[in-house]
Protein backbone atom coordinates (compact mmCIF):
# COMPACT_ATOMS: atom_id res chain seq x y z
CA UNK A 1 0.00 0.00 0.00
CA UNK A 2 1.85 2.86 -0.95
CA UNK A 3 0.89 6.51 0.93
CA UNK A 4 -1.64 8.03 -1.46
CA UNK A 5 -3.53 4.31 -1.08
CA UNK A 6 -3.46 4.75 2.76
CA UNK A 7 -5.12 8.68 2.76
CA UNK A 8 -8.27 7.11 3.00
CA UNK A 9 -8.28 4.40 5.73
CA UNK A 10 -6.30 6.55 7.38
CA UNK A 11 -8.93 9.26 7.35
CA UNK A 12 -11.88 6.43 8.22
CA UNK A 13 -9.46 5.19 11.14
CA UNK A 14 -8.94 1.60 9.23
CA UNK A 15 -5.19 1.56 9.92
CA UNK A 16 -3.80 -0.59 12.06
CA UNK A 17 -1.88 0.83 14.99
CA UNK A 18 1.84 0.38 13.43
CA UNK A 19 0.53 1.51 9.85
CA UNK A 20 -0.76 4.65 11.40
CA UNK A 21 2.41 5.67 13.01
CA UNK A 22 4.03 4.95 10.12
CA UNK A 23 1.59 6.94 8.21
CA UNK A 24 1.97 10.08 10.79
CA UNK A 25 5.80 9.68 11.06
CA UNK A 26 5.53 10.20 7.04
CA UNK A 27 3.28 12.56 7.46
CA UNK A 28 4.86 15.28 9.60
CA UNK A 29 8.17 15.76 7.15
CA UNK A 30 5.75 15.42 4.36
CA UNK A 31 4.17 18.91 2.86
CA UNK A 32 1.90 17.69 0.02
CA UNK A 33 1.03 15.16 1.67
CA UNK A 34 -0.62 16.96 4.10
CA UNK A 35 -1.86 19.31 2.02
CA UNK A 36 -3.32 16.28 -0.34
CA UNK A 37 -4.76 14.70 3.32
CA UNK A 38 -6.15 17.96 4.21
CA UNK A 39 -7.88 18.63 0.72
CA UNK A 40 -9.49 14.93 0.93
CA UNK A 41 -10.76 15.90 5.20
CA UNK A 42 -12.23 19.00 3.59
CA UNK A 43 -14.10 17.07 0.75
CA UNK A 44 -15.41 14.64 2.86
CA UNK A 45 -16.13 17.03 5.96
CA UNK A 46 -18.62 18.48 3.32
CA UNK A 47 -20.22 15.38 2.03
CA UNK A 48 -21.77 14.64 5.93
CA UNK A 49 -22.68 18.45 5.65
CA UNK A 50 -25.29 17.42 2.59
CA UNK A 51 -28.89 17.23 3.32
CA UNK A 52 -30.38 13.57 3.06
CA UNK A 53 -32.44 12.94 0.10
CA UNK A 54 -35.92 11.86 1.63
CA UNK A 55 -38.58 10.46 -1.35
CA UNK A 56 -41.81 12.29 -1.81
CA UNK A 57 -45.21 10.61 -1.25
CA UNK A 58 -45.83 11.06 -5.16
CA UNK A 59 -42.71 8.97 -6.10
CA UNK A 60 -43.52 6.33 -3.42
CA UNK A 61 -47.04 6.21 -5.36
CA UNK A 62 -46.12 6.37 -8.91
CA UNK A 63 -43.42 3.08 -8.18
CA UNK A 64 -46.26 1.01 -6.87
CA UNK A 65 -48.72 2.04 -9.81
CA UNK A 66 -45.92 0.30 -12.18
CA UNK A 67 -45.02 -2.36 -10.25
CA UNK A 68 -48.65 -3.74 -10.28
CA UNK A 69 -48.92 -3.23 -13.70
CA UNK A 70 -45.88 -5.38 -14.44
CA UNK A 71 -47.54 -8.31 -12.04
CA UNK A 72 -51.07 -8.09 -12.61
CA UNK A 73 -51.51 -7.81 -16.11
CA UNK A 74 -48.64 -9.87 -17.94
CA UNK A 75 -47.44 -8.81 -21.14
CA UNK A 76 -49.51 -11.06 -23.84
CA UNK A 77 -47.25 -13.21 -26.61
CA UNK A 78 -47.00 -12.35 -29.50
CA UNK A 79 -49.57 -14.32 -32.04
CA UNK A 80 -48.46 -16.09 -35.13
CA UNK A 81 -47.54 -19.03 -36.45
CA UNK A 82 -44.24 -19.30 -34.56
CA UNK A 83 -45.60 -19.34 -31.32
CA UNK A 84 -47.52 -22.35 -32.27
CA UNK A 85 -44.36 -24.36 -32.77
CA UNK A 86 -43.90 -24.11 -28.82
CA UNK A 87 -46.85 -26.58 -28.66
CA UNK A 88 -45.93 -29.49 -31.06
CA UNK A 89 -42.16 -30.77 -30.27
CA UNK A 90 -42.54 -33.22 -32.99
CA UNK A 91 -42.94 -30.58 -35.91
CA UNK A 92 -39.72 -28.82 -34.10
CA UNK A 93 -37.80 -31.81 -34.18
CA UNK A 94 -38.91 -32.39 -38.21
CA UNK A 95 -38.08 -28.32 -38.84
CA UNK A 96 -34.49 -28.58 -36.54
CA UNK A 97 -33.96 -31.81 -39.09
CA UNK A 98 -34.60 -29.90 -41.92
CA UNK A 99 -32.50 -27.09 -41.01
CA UNK A 100 -29.78 -29.03 -40.20
CA UNK A 101 -29.87 -30.84 -43.37
CA UNK A 102 -29.92 -27.74 -45.51
CA UNK A 103 -26.62 -26.59 -43.51
CA UNK A 104 -24.77 -29.40 -44.04
CA UNK A 105 -25.72 -29.18 -48.35
CA UNK A 106 -25.05 -25.88 -47.67
CA UNK A 107 -21.97 -25.84 -45.98
CA UNK A 108 -20.51 -28.46 -48.17
CA UNK A 109 -21.36 -26.33 -51.45
CA UNK A 110 -19.71 -23.39 -49.38
CA UNK A 111 -16.92 -25.28 -48.05
CA UNK A 112 -15.91 -27.79 -50.14
CA UNK A 113 -13.38 -25.93 -52.15
CA UNK A 114 -11.87 -24.50 -48.92
CA UNK A 115 -11.58 -27.89 -47.13
CA UNK A 116 -10.64 -29.44 -50.92
CA UNK A 117 -7.56 -26.50 -51.03
CA UNK A 118 -7.08 -27.22 -46.79
CA UNK A 119 -6.65 -31.09 -47.52
CA UNK A 120 -4.21 -30.49 -50.66
CA UNK A 121 -2.09 -28.29 -48.04
CA UNK A 122 -1.97 -30.77 -45.73
CA UNK A 123 -0.72 -33.68 -48.23
CA UNK A 124 1.89 -31.01 -49.61
CA UNK A 125 2.86 -30.78 -45.90
CA UNK A 126 3.27 -34.62 -45.76
CA UNK A 127 5.07 -34.99 -48.60
CA UNK A 128 7.38 -32.48 -47.68
CA UNK A 129 8.25 -33.32 -44.19
CA UNK A 130 8.37 -36.97 -45.48
CA UNK A 131 11.37 -35.88 -48.04
CA UNK A 132 13.16 -33.52 -45.16
CA UNK A 133 13.08 -36.92 -43.20
CA UNK A 134 14.77 -38.65 -45.84
CA UNK A 135 16.95 -36.52 -47.27
CA UNK A 136 18.09 -35.77 -43.50
CA UNK A 137 18.64 -39.79 -42.44
CA UNK A 138 19.95 -40.59 -45.79
CA UNK A 139 22.88 -38.22 -45.21
CA UNK A 140 23.37 -39.85 -41.69
CA UNK A 141 26.57 -42.19 -41.04
CA UNK A 142 24.87 -45.14 -39.91
CA UNK A 143 23.57 -47.77 -42.52
CA UNK A 144 20.33 -48.28 -40.48
CA UNK A 145 19.58 -44.71 -40.30
CA UNK A 146 20.01 -44.54 -43.90
CA UNK A 147 18.30 -47.86 -44.98
CA UNK A 148 15.14 -45.67 -42.64
CA UNK A 149 15.66 -42.83 -45.42
CA UNK A 150 15.42 -45.13 -48.17
CA UNK A 151 12.04 -46.07 -46.84
CA UNK A 152 11.08 -42.64 -45.98
CA UNK A 153 12.11 -41.82 -49.49
CA UNK A 154 10.31 -44.49 -51.00
CA UNK A 155 6.98 -43.42 -49.10
CA UNK A 156 7.26 -39.47 -50.90
CA UNK A 157 4.82 -38.86 -53.90
CA UNK A 158 5.91 -37.47 -56.64
CA UNK A 159 9.47 -36.48 -55.18
CA UNK A 160 11.08 -33.56 -55.71
CA UNK A 161 14.72 -33.40 -57.78
CA UNK A 162 16.95 -33.69 -54.58
CA UNK A 163 15.23 -37.04 -53.01
CA UNK A 164 15.42 -38.99 -56.44
CA UNK A 165 18.68 -37.40 -56.46
CA UNK A 166 19.64 -38.65 -53.35
CA UNK A 167 18.20 -42.50 -53.65
CA UNK A 168 20.30 -42.77 -56.84
CA UNK A 169 23.10 -41.73 -54.33
CA UNK A 170 22.92 -44.13 -52.14
CA UNK A 171 21.64 -46.40 -55.06
CA UNK A 172 25.74 -46.06 -56.89
CA UNK A 173 27.52 -44.93 -53.74
CA UNK A 174 26.11 -46.22 -50.66
CA UNK A 175 28.97 -48.59 -48.20
CA UNK A 176 26.03 -50.79 -47.48
CA UNK A 177 24.66 -53.43 -49.63
CA UNK A 178 21.17 -53.94 -47.99
CA UNK A 179 20.27 -50.10 -48.42
CA UNK A 180 21.64 -50.30 -52.04
CA UNK A 181 18.97 -52.89 -52.81
CA UNK A 182 16.39 -51.34 -50.52
CA UNK A 183 16.96 -48.12 -53.07
CA UNK A 184 16.35 -50.48 -55.63
CA UNK A 185 12.93 -50.61 -55.00
CA UNK A 186 12.64 -46.97 -54.44
CA UNK A 187 13.51 -46.55 -57.48
CA UNK A 188 11.81 -48.22 -59.37
CA UNK A 189 8.30 -46.48 -57.85
CA UNK A 190 9.39 -43.43 -59.60
CA UNK A 191 10.33 -45.38 -63.03
CA UNK A 192 7.85 -43.03 -65.03
CA UNK A 193 11.05 -40.53 -64.91
CA UNK A 194 13.31 -41.83 -68.09
CA UNK A 195 16.33 -40.21 -66.53
CA UNK A 196 15.63 -42.52 -63.43
CA UNK A 197 15.21 -45.35 -66.16
CA UNK A 198 18.30 -44.81 -67.79
CA UNK A 199 20.16 -44.21 -64.40
CA UNK A 200 19.19 -47.57 -62.92
CA UNK A 201 20.89 -49.13 -66.20
CA UNK A 202 23.95 -47.46 -66.20
CA UNK A 203 24.59 -48.39 -62.59
CA UNK A 204 24.79 -51.91 -63.20
CA UNK A 205 28.29 -52.14 -64.10
CA UNK A 206 29.19 -50.12 -61.25
CA UNK A 207 27.84 -52.64 -58.23
CA UNK A 208 30.09 -54.82 -56.63
CA UNK A 209 27.54 -56.26 -55.35
CA UNK A 210 25.47 -59.23 -57.59
CA UNK A 211 23.27 -59.40 -55.60
CA UNK A 212 21.84 -55.83 -56.52
CA UNK A 213 23.16 -56.13 -60.20
CA UNK A 214 20.20 -58.79 -60.20
CA UNK A 215 17.90 -56.58 -58.28
CA UNK A 216 19.00 -54.41 -61.16
CA UNK A 217 17.91 -56.40 -63.83
CA UNK A 218 14.54 -57.55 -61.82
CA UNK A 219 13.83 -53.79 -61.80
CA UNK A 220 14.28 -52.87 -65.41
CA UNK A 221 12.45 -56.31 -66.19
CA UNK A 222 9.36 -55.52 -63.94
CA UNK A 223 8.87 -52.22 -65.67
CA UNK A 224 9.57 -52.77 -69.02
CA UNK A 225 12.30 -50.80 -69.74
CA UNK A 226 13.30 -52.14 -73.44
CA UNK A 227 15.77 -49.32 -73.61
CA UNK A 228 17.54 -51.54 -71.29
CA UNK A 229 18.43 -54.57 -73.83
CA UNK A 230 21.50 -53.46 -75.40
CA UNK A 231 23.23 -53.28 -71.67
CA UNK A 232 21.56 -56.59 -70.59
CA UNK A 233 23.42 -58.40 -73.89
CA UNK A 234 26.31 -56.67 -73.16
CA UNK A 235 26.18 -57.80 -69.60
CA UNK A 236 25.30 -61.40 -70.40
CA UNK A 237 28.52 -61.72 -72.85
CA UNK A 238 30.93 -60.11 -70.63
CA UNK A 239 32.52 -62.92 -68.38
CA UNK A 240 33.60 -60.14 -65.86
CA UNK A 241 29.99 -60.39 -64.46
CA UNK A 242 29.09 -63.03 -62.15
CA UNK A 243 27.91 -66.33 -63.67
CA UNK A 244 24.41 -65.70 -61.95
CA UNK A 245 23.98 -61.59 -62.88
CA UNK A 246 24.54 -62.79 -66.31
CA UNK A 247 22.34 -65.93 -66.76
CA UNK A 248 20.03 -63.18 -65.43
CA UNK A 249 20.83 -60.43 -67.77
CA UNK A 250 19.71 -63.35 -71.10
CA UNK A 251 16.93 -64.05 -68.93
CA UNK A 252 16.08 -60.45 -68.49
CA UNK A 253 16.67 -59.94 -72.29
CA UNK A 254 14.06 -62.63 -73.18
CA UNK A 255 11.47 -60.92 -70.86
CA UNK A 256 11.68 -57.75 -72.54
CA UNK A 257 11.52 -58.69 -76.36
CA UNK B 1 32.05 -28.59 -28.27
CA UNK B 2 35.79 -30.08 -27.61
CA UNK B 3 36.05 -33.36 -28.76
CA UNK B 4 38.88 -35.80 -26.83
CA UNK B 5 40.35 -38.63 -28.95
CA UNK B 6 41.83 -41.23 -27.53
CA UNK B 7 44.05 -43.49 -29.39
CA UNK B 8 45.52 -46.54 -28.57
CA UNK B 9 48.24 -48.83 -29.93
CA UNK B 10 48.86 -51.74 -28.30
CA UNK B 11 51.80 -53.25 -28.26
CA UNK B 12 52.78 -56.28 -29.37
CA UNK B 13 54.38 -59.43 -27.51
CA UNK B 14 53.26 -59.02 -23.83
CA UNK B 15 51.31 -61.85 -24.63
CA UNK B 16 52.85 -63.10 -27.67
CA UNK B 17 54.34 -66.10 -26.08
CA UNK B 18 50.91 -67.61 -25.79
CA UNK B 19 48.03 -66.88 -28.21
CA UNK B 20 49.51 -64.02 -29.97
CA UNK B 21 46.63 -62.05 -28.26
CA UNK B 22 46.54 -57.84 -27.82
CA UNK B 23 44.39 -56.12 -25.79
CA UNK B 24 43.20 -53.10 -25.82
CA UNK B 25 40.54 -51.53 -22.78
CA UNK B 26 38.76 -48.56 -24.11
CA UNK B 27 37.35 -46.11 -21.94
CA UNK B 28 33.96 -44.39 -23.36
CA UNK B 29 33.66 -40.79 -23.54
CA UNK B 30 30.43 -40.42 -22.03
CA UNK B 31 29.37 -44.18 -20.19
CA UNK B 32 26.01 -43.02 -20.52
CA UNK B 33 25.26 -42.88 -23.65
CA UNK B 34 25.33 -45.72 -26.16
CA UNK B 35 28.74 -46.74 -27.74
CA UNK B 36 29.29 -46.66 -31.50
CA UNK B 37 31.49 -49.66 -32.70
CA UNK B 38 32.61 -49.99 -36.06
CA UNK B 39 35.35 -52.99 -36.78
CA UNK B 40 36.66 -53.79 -40.24
CA UNK B 41 38.77 -56.88 -40.89
CA UNK B 42 40.44 -58.10 -43.83
CA UNK B 43 40.96 -61.80 -42.99
CA UNK B 44 39.58 -63.15 -39.70
CA UNK B 45 36.17 -63.05 -38.01
CA UNK B 46 34.93 -60.59 -35.55
CA UNK B 47 32.62 -61.88 -32.34
CA UNK B 48 31.04 -59.26 -30.55
CA UNK B 49 29.59 -59.71 -26.99
CA UNK B 50 27.09 -57.23 -24.62
CA UNK B 51 28.12 -57.31 -21.16
CA UNK B 52 26.93 -55.00 -18.06
CA UNK B 53 30.05 -52.93 -18.44
CA UNK B 54 31.02 -49.93 -19.26
CA UNK B 55 33.99 -49.76 -21.26
CA UNK B 56 34.74 -51.60 -24.42
CA UNK B 57 37.19 -54.68 -24.18
CA UNK B 58 38.80 -55.82 -27.35
CA UNK B 59 41.04 -59.01 -27.67
CA UNK B 60 43.19 -59.24 -31.00
CA UNK B 61 43.71 -63.05 -31.74
CA UNK B 62 46.42 -63.49 -34.42
CA UNK B 63 46.24 -67.18 -35.83
CA UNK B 64 48.91 -69.58 -36.42
CA UNK B 65 48.29 -69.40 -39.94
CA UNK B 66 50.97 -70.96 -41.16
CA UNK B 67 51.68 -73.88 -39.29
CA UNK B 68 48.51 -75.67 -39.52
CA UNK B 69 48.16 -74.81 -43.56
CA UNK B 70 52.02 -74.78 -45.16
CA UNK B 71 53.73 -78.05 -45.08
CA UNK B 72 57.03 -77.96 -43.62
CA UNK B 73 59.86 -77.54 -46.14
CA UNK B 74 62.24 -80.66 -47.09
CA UNK B 75 65.26 -78.68 -46.13
CA UNK B 76 63.88 -78.03 -42.61
CA UNK B 77 64.48 -81.49 -41.29
CA UNK B 78 64.83 -81.85 -38.22
CA UNK B 79 64.57 -78.30 -37.43
CA UNK B 80 61.82 -76.32 -35.12
CA UNK B 81 60.17 -73.44 -36.53
CA UNK B 82 60.87 -70.17 -35.04
CA UNK B 83 57.53 -68.30 -34.96
CA UNK B 84 57.71 -64.55 -36.07
CA UNK B 85 56.20 -62.25 -33.51
CA UNK B 86 52.48 -62.71 -33.86
CA UNK B 87 51.79 -59.29 -34.43
CA UNK B 88 48.11 -58.59 -34.90
CA UNK B 89 48.75 -54.71 -35.56
CA UNK B 90 45.37 -53.91 -33.45
CA UNK B 91 44.72 -50.02 -33.58
CA UNK B 92 41.27 -48.66 -31.46
CA UNK B 93 40.37 -45.37 -31.83
CA UNK B 94 37.98 -43.78 -29.49
CA UNK B 95 36.42 -40.56 -30.41
CA UNK B 96 33.31 -39.12 -28.39
CA UNK B 97 32.07 -42.69 -27.65
CA UNK B 98 33.19 -43.95 -31.45
CA UNK B 99 35.03 -46.35 -31.28
CA UNK B 100 36.64 -47.61 -34.16
CA UNK B 101 38.79 -50.82 -34.31
CA UNK B 102 41.34 -52.08 -36.83
CA UNK B 103 44.18 -54.60 -37.48
CA UNK B 104 47.21 -53.72 -39.62
CA UNK B 105 47.98 -57.28 -40.28
CA UNK B 106 48.03 -58.70 -43.90
CA UNK B 107 50.21 -61.59 -43.43
CA UNK B 108 47.84 -64.05 -41.25
CA UNK B 109 44.59 -63.84 -40.09
CA UNK B 110 43.21 -62.03 -36.98
CA UNK B 111 39.96 -62.92 -34.89
CA UNK B 112 38.70 -59.68 -33.16
CA UNK B 113 36.67 -60.38 -29.64
CA UNK B 114 34.81 -57.45 -28.47
CA UNK B 115 33.04 -56.70 -25.25
CA UNK B 116 30.41 -53.85 -25.35
CA UNK B 117 28.27 -52.53 -23.22
CA UNK B 118 24.68 -53.59 -23.74
CA UNK B 119 23.59 -50.40 -25.47
CA UNK B 120 25.86 -50.17 -28.51
CA UNK B 121 25.54 -49.54 -32.21
CA UNK B 122 27.62 -51.69 -33.95
CA UNK B 123 28.97 -51.22 -37.75
CA UNK B 124 30.55 -54.91 -38.57
CA UNK B 125 32.51 -55.63 -41.63
CA UNK B 126 34.64 -58.89 -42.81
CA UNK B 127 36.09 -59.58 -45.91
CA UNK B 128 37.36 -63.12 -45.80
CA UNK B 129 37.93 -66.37 -43.36
CA UNK B 130 35.79 -65.77 -40.83
CA UNK B 131 32.33 -65.18 -39.64
CA UNK B 132 30.45 -62.51 -37.41
CA UNK B 133 29.34 -63.74 -34.22
CA UNK B 134 27.27 -61.24 -32.02
CA UNK B 135 25.12 -61.83 -29.02
CA UNK B 136 23.29 -59.56 -26.76
CA UNK B 137 23.94 -56.07 -28.06
CA UNK B 138 20.87 -53.53 -28.04
CA UNK B 139 21.18 -50.86 -30.46
CA UNK B 140 21.72 -50.50 -34.35
CA UNK B 141 23.76 -53.71 -35.78
CA UNK B 142 24.94 -53.06 -39.15
CA UNK B 143 27.11 -56.58 -39.99
CA UNK B 144 28.58 -57.07 -43.71
CA UNK B 145 30.54 -60.29 -44.48
CA UNK B 146 31.67 -61.28 -47.78
CA UNK B 147 32.74 -65.13 -47.45
CA UNK B 148 31.88 -66.24 -43.99
CA UNK B 149 28.07 -66.23 -41.99
CA UNK B 150 26.61 -63.76 -40.13
CA UNK B 151 25.26 -64.75 -36.78
CA UNK B 152 23.21 -62.21 -34.22
CA UNK B 153 21.97 -64.10 -31.31
CA UNK B 154 19.49 -62.95 -28.61
CA UNK B 155 19.72 -58.90 -30.27
CA UNK B 156 17.35 -56.07 -30.10
CA UNK B 157 16.66 -53.01 -32.00
CA UNK B 158 17.32 -53.02 -35.72
CA UNK B 159 19.61 -55.09 -38.16
CA UNK B 160 20.84 -54.60 -41.16
CA UNK B 161 22.72 -57.80 -42.32
CA UNK B 162 24.50 -59.39 -45.41
CA UNK B 163 26.64 -61.67 -46.31
CA UNK B 164 27.40 -62.99 -50.13
CA UNK B 165 28.29 -66.13 -49.61
CA UNK B 166 27.07 -67.45 -46.36
CA UNK B 167 24.13 -68.02 -43.81
CA UNK B 168 22.61 -65.16 -42.27
CA UNK B 169 20.82 -66.06 -38.89
CA UNK B 170 19.15 -63.51 -36.79
CA UNK B 171 17.10 -64.05 -33.61
CA UNK B 172 15.91 -60.36 -32.26
CA UNK B 173 14.54 -61.07 -28.89
CA UNK B 174 13.06 -57.01 -28.81
CA UNK B 175 12.96 -54.59 -31.76
CA UNK B 176 12.65 -51.16 -32.34
CA UNK B 177 8.90 -50.57 -33.85
CA UNK B 178 9.77 -47.64 -36.00
CA UNK B 179 13.10 -48.59 -37.78
CA UNK B 180 13.28 -50.94 -41.06
CA UNK B 181 15.08 -53.57 -41.38
CA UNK B 182 17.26 -55.94 -44.06
CA UNK B 183 18.55 -59.38 -44.39
CA UNK B 184 20.61 -60.44 -47.89
CA UNK B 185 22.30 -63.12 -48.83
CA UNK B 186 23.44 -63.97 -52.22
CA UNK B 187 23.96 -68.15 -51.73
CA UNK B 188 23.52 -68.84 -48.04
CA UNK B 189 20.14 -69.20 -46.25
CA UNK B 190 18.39 -66.19 -44.02
CA UNK B 191 17.02 -67.35 -41.40
CA UNK B 192 15.23 -65.00 -39.24
CA UNK B 193 13.49 -64.82 -35.49
CA UNK B 194 11.24 -62.39 -34.58
CA UNK B 195 8.98 -61.21 -31.36
CA UNK B 196 5.66 -62.91 -32.04
CA UNK B 197 4.30 -59.30 -31.80
CA UNK B 198 6.04 -57.41 -33.89
CA UNK B 199 4.48 -55.50 -36.61
CA UNK B 200 5.67 -55.15 -40.43
CA UNK B 201 5.59 -55.01 -44.03
CA UNK B 202 7.68 -57.72 -45.48
CA UNK B 203 9.32 -58.11 -48.90
CA UNK B 204 10.78 -61.34 -49.68
CA UNK B 205 12.82 -62.34 -52.98
CA UNK B 206 14.60 -65.56 -53.38
CA UNK B 207 15.27 -66.78 -56.62
CA UNK B 208 16.21 -70.59 -56.11
CA UNK B 209 14.90 -71.03 -53.03
CA UNK B 210 11.91 -71.18 -50.84
CA UNK B 211 10.03 -68.74 -48.39
CA UNK B 212 8.82 -70.36 -45.02
CA UNK B 213 7.12 -68.49 -42.06
CA UNK B 214 4.78 -69.47 -38.91
CA UNK B 215 3.31 -65.71 -38.80
CA UNK B 216 0.22 -65.16 -40.24
CA UNK B 217 1.38 -63.25 -43.43
CA UNK B 218 -1.25 -61.69 -45.41
CA UNK B 219 0.15 -61.56 -48.61
CA UNK B 220 -0.55 -58.39 -51.19
CA UNK B 221 -1.96 -59.67 -53.94
CA UNK B 222 -2.03 -56.16 -55.61
CA UNK B 223 0.96 -54.20 -56.13
CA UNK B 224 3.94 -54.59 -58.10
CA UNK B 225 4.18 -58.57 -57.86
CA UNK B 226 2.05 -59.77 -60.38
CA UNK B 227 1.87 -57.70 -63.72
CA UNK B 228 0.68 -58.56 -67.33
CA UNK B 229 3.25 -60.14 -69.74
CA UNK B 230 3.74 -58.12 -73.03
CA UNK B 231 1.48 -55.67 -71.87
CA UNK B 232 -1.89 -58.07 -72.15
CA UNK B 233 -4.59 -57.24 -70.48
CA UNK B 234 -4.76 -57.98 -66.45
CA UNK B 235 -8.04 -60.34 -66.98
CA UNK B 236 -6.53 -62.88 -69.97
CA UNK B 237 -4.28 -65.73 -68.99
CA UNK B 238 -1.24 -64.53 -69.71
CA UNK B 239 -0.59 -63.81 -65.77
CA UNK B 240 3.18 -63.89 -65.14
CA UNK B 241 5.13 -63.19 -62.51
CA UNK B 242 8.27 -61.57 -63.58
CA UNK B 243 9.38 -60.25 -60.25
CA UNK B 244 10.10 -63.16 -57.49
CA UNK B 245 8.86 -60.88 -55.08
CA UNK B 246 6.78 -61.34 -52.36
CA UNK B 247 5.03 -59.14 -49.99
CA UNK B 248 2.68 -58.85 -47.13
CA UNK B 249 2.03 -57.59 -44.07
CA UNK B 250 2.06 -59.17 -40.42
CA UNK B 251 0.33 -58.06 -37.65
CA UNK B 252 -1.32 -54.97 -39.56
CA UNK B 253 1.51 -53.91 -40.96
CA UNK B 254 4.55 -51.58 -40.55
CA UNK B 255 8.24 -50.80 -41.53
CA UNK B 256 9.51 -52.36 -43.95
CA UNK B 257 10.96 -55.99 -43.66
CA UNK B 258 13.52 -56.90 -46.54
CA UNK B 259 14.46 -60.41 -47.24
CA UNK B 260 16.48 -60.94 -50.15
CA UNK B 261 18.35 -64.06 -51.30
CA UNK B 262 19.06 -66.00 -54.77
CA UNK B 263 20.20 -69.28 -54.30
CA UNK B 264 19.17 -69.63 -50.12
CA UNK B 265 15.92 -70.17 -48.46
CA UNK B 266 13.92 -67.78 -46.22
CA UNK B 267 12.92 -68.77 -42.67
CA UNK B 268 10.80 -65.70 -40.82
CA UNK B 269 10.29 -67.53 -37.19
CA UNK B 270 7.82 -66.71 -34.28
CA UNK B 271 10.51 -65.84 -31.28
CA UNK B 272 9.10 -68.45 -28.93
Amino acid sequence: MNLEEMIPPYLAGQLTPTEKARFEAELSGNAALRAEVEHLREFWEALDTLPKEQPSAAMRARFYQKLNELTKTPQPKAPGWFSKWNLRPIQQFGLGLVLFTMGIFVGHAVDSSRVSLQIAQLHDEVRSMRQTVALSLLDRQSANARLEGVSWGSQVERPDREVSTALLTALNHDANVNVRLSSVDALEGLAGDPAIRSALVDSIPTQESPLVQIALIDALVQIHDTAASVELVKISRDPAYNPNVRQRAGWGIQKLQ
Amino acid sequence: MTKTIGIIFVCAGFLAAQDSVEKATVPLHDPSRPAKIQAHLMTGGITVKGYDGKEVLVEAHARHGGEEHESTPARAEGMRRLELPGNAGLEVEEDNNQVDIKTSSFNRPVDLVISVPRKSSLELKCLNGGDIYVEHVDGDIDANNLNGKVTLKNVSGSVLAHSLNGEVFVTLDRIDPSKPMSFSTMNGDIDVTLPDNFRGNLRMKTDHGEIFSDFDVKIDSGGGGITTADGKQKDGTYHLRFDRTLRGTVNGGGPEFQFTSFNGQIYIRKRK
